[in-house]
């Protein structure tokens, strides 16, 4: 099934707008990989932290 | 028996609002049944309920349903005022946009999401921003965008870029474009150096050249056969809720902003002042109370210190934000600054004009308060008396007026750079007008001033 054939699309109230939608297509995964760089970033401080105390003792 | 369809409702096929005996309910259709039980079986409603982001309902009897395709027939907890976008200070707005987003990211842990992002959808309730439509929220299916992302832009993020970086005054663009503020419109009214700013120039002017490209172009999104992932979803919602977050508006200091320190009063003018209009307060002991030229809402918190649901209506953007964010510091629950002019007050807007009720038609409440407001409407917008009087009748039962002379200093200043010819403006021609309306139960000299406090209760209508 294509991706605008799932219900939850076919049945949106609102329009979407296609230039919205294609834009959403567009920059959705970047957005989410910055989010996920974003998410890790303070255990990813946090280990390296630990590595550059570790390593001055 | 008295039924009436809530005209505000009727665009989601997924069910309506409807009014029964003064009862507020609303249908849930059959084709919304499996997203209403995941709402409910999921434990998403539980949750949002808990923590003062979705509006509590009860289950009512299925008798009451309006159509043959009803599922379930709910009673929402009642709001006690309904307002709107275009009467929200900055921070409202902001306070709103952020609310929508976390119940979409609570919602997505839940495995849903919001099927639509309207600022219509919050409301302010014991001074926190809600979501009132139960049926908003749609189960999440794996690659699927997210639906309301350009309804998200154009009724939170342009509107408050604009308030923002442009001019406060531009949140009134969402009364002109009922489904928000169009974003070709956001973004060649937005400083060109916004986009340098990474959110406002994807979300905002991206976004608007992406509509405009693709508006007359015949593309089939159906072909596309790509996907948002769950993650990319989560980071859509992340650059949105960074882009409303960084976006502030620094208060100007305006003509209003010192008002109570600007005043005429004396500090025993100012205390008898208090004193008095607590005591009319507490002589007819309002439920609901709206206080017209509110200000920063000094006075507003007498009556809402009392108990009564008191809305603070100014038209000064930078007095209701800040009437707002006090209320917020302090946690209040029993005020709403609201921002609203008065010359030009909210209309019947939207389909048929009655999707958007006007300030009257969501009165009248039980009290209006109009102190130090009434040489504004007459000598500065030319409002005759009788006029005034017609329109304070229209929105309250009681009323409790300052009449302001033209000796007063404050009057000397509006009439300072104008010829006067407010002839009848007089304390004899105020009471005159005001009497053919109301009937003037307590009149009250302030000390140390010229002012005049009155309590006025409007005459009942002649059958």
């Amino acid at each position: 099934m294509g991706l605008l054939g799932t219900p939850s699309v076919l049945l949106a109230y609102i329009d979407l707008g296609t230039g919205s939608y294609l834009l959403q297509l567009a920059v959705a995964a970047l957005l989410g990989s910055l989010f996920a760089v974003k998410a890790s970033w303070p255990k990813a401080r946090a280990f390296f932290r630990r590595l550059f105390l570790r390593d001055r003792h | 028996m008295s039924d009436i369809d809530i005209q505000g409702s009727f665009r989601d096929p997924s069910g309506f609002l409807f009014r029964q005996d003064g009862i507020l309910y609303r249908q849930v259709n059959a084709g919304y049944k499996e997203h209403y039980d995941a709402l409910l079986g999921s434990g998403l409603y539980e949750t949002l309920v808990r923590d003062g982001l979705l509006v509590s309902h009860g289950e009512a009897e299925i008798g009451l349903s309006r159509s043959e395709d009803a599922y379930k027939v709910i009673r929402p907890d009642h709001i006690r005022f309904i307002s709107y976008p275009y009467e929200w200070c900055f921070s409202q707005l902001k306070h709103a946009a952020l609310t929508t987003l976390e119940v979409q990211k609570r919602a997505l842990e839940f495995g849903m999401v919001l099927k639509d992002a309207s600022a219509y959808n919050i409301q302010f309730e014991s001074g926190r921003p809600i979501l009132i439509d139960t049926l908003s929220f749609e189960k999440y299916r794996e690659g699927t965008p997210w639906v309301a992302y350009r309804q998200f832009c154009q009724h939170f993020l342009a509107p408050l870029a604009l308030m923002a970086r442009t001019d406060v005054r531009l949140g009134r663009l969402s009364q002109l474009f009922i489904d928000g503020a169009p974003l070709d419109l956001a973004s060649r009214l937005l400083p060109l150096r916004t986009r340098l700013t990474p959110s406002l120039f994807l979300h905002v002017h991206v976004h608007a050249r992406s509509q405009a490209y693709f508006a007359e172009k015949r593309v089939d999104v159906r072909k596309t056969g790509r996907k948002v992932s769950r993650l990319a979803l989560r980071g859509l919602i992340d650059s949105l809720e960074s882009a409303v977050r960084a976006l502030k508006w620094n208060l100007p200091s305006t003509e209003w902003g010192d008002y109570y320190r600007d005043t005429n009063y004396s500090e025993a003018a100012l205390r008898h002042k208090t004193e008095t209009v607590a005591a009319l307060l507490a002589s007819v002991k309002p439920d609901t109370v709206w206080d017209l030229g509110g200000n920063l809402g000094l006075f507003s918190r007498i009556a809402s210190d009392t108990g009564a649901e008191t809305v603070s209506f100014d038209a000064d953007p930078a007095a209701v934000e800040k009437n707002y964010l006090e209320a917020v510091r302090k946690k209040e629950q029993k005020i709403l600054p609201l921002l609203l002019d008065l010359t030009n007050p909210s209309p019947d807007i939207g389909w048929q004009n009655r999707e958007r009720e006007s300030l009257i038609a969501r009165g009248p409440a039980h009290t209006a308060m109009a102190l130090a407001l009434i040489h504004h409407l007459a000598i500065s917008n030319n409002v005759p008396l009788g006029k005034i009087a017609d329109f304070l009748k229209s929105v309250c039962r009681f009323l409790v007026i300052e009449f302001v002379p033209k000796s007063d200093s404050q009057v000397q200043r509006l009439l300072s750079t104008r010829e006067d010819v407010f002839s009848d403006y007089t304390r004899q021609a105020f009471e005159a007008e005001f009497s053919q309306r109301f009937a003037i139960q307590e009149c009250v000299q302030l000390k140390e001033s010229q002012r005049v406090l009155y309590l006025m209760r409007k005459h009942p209508v002649a059958l």
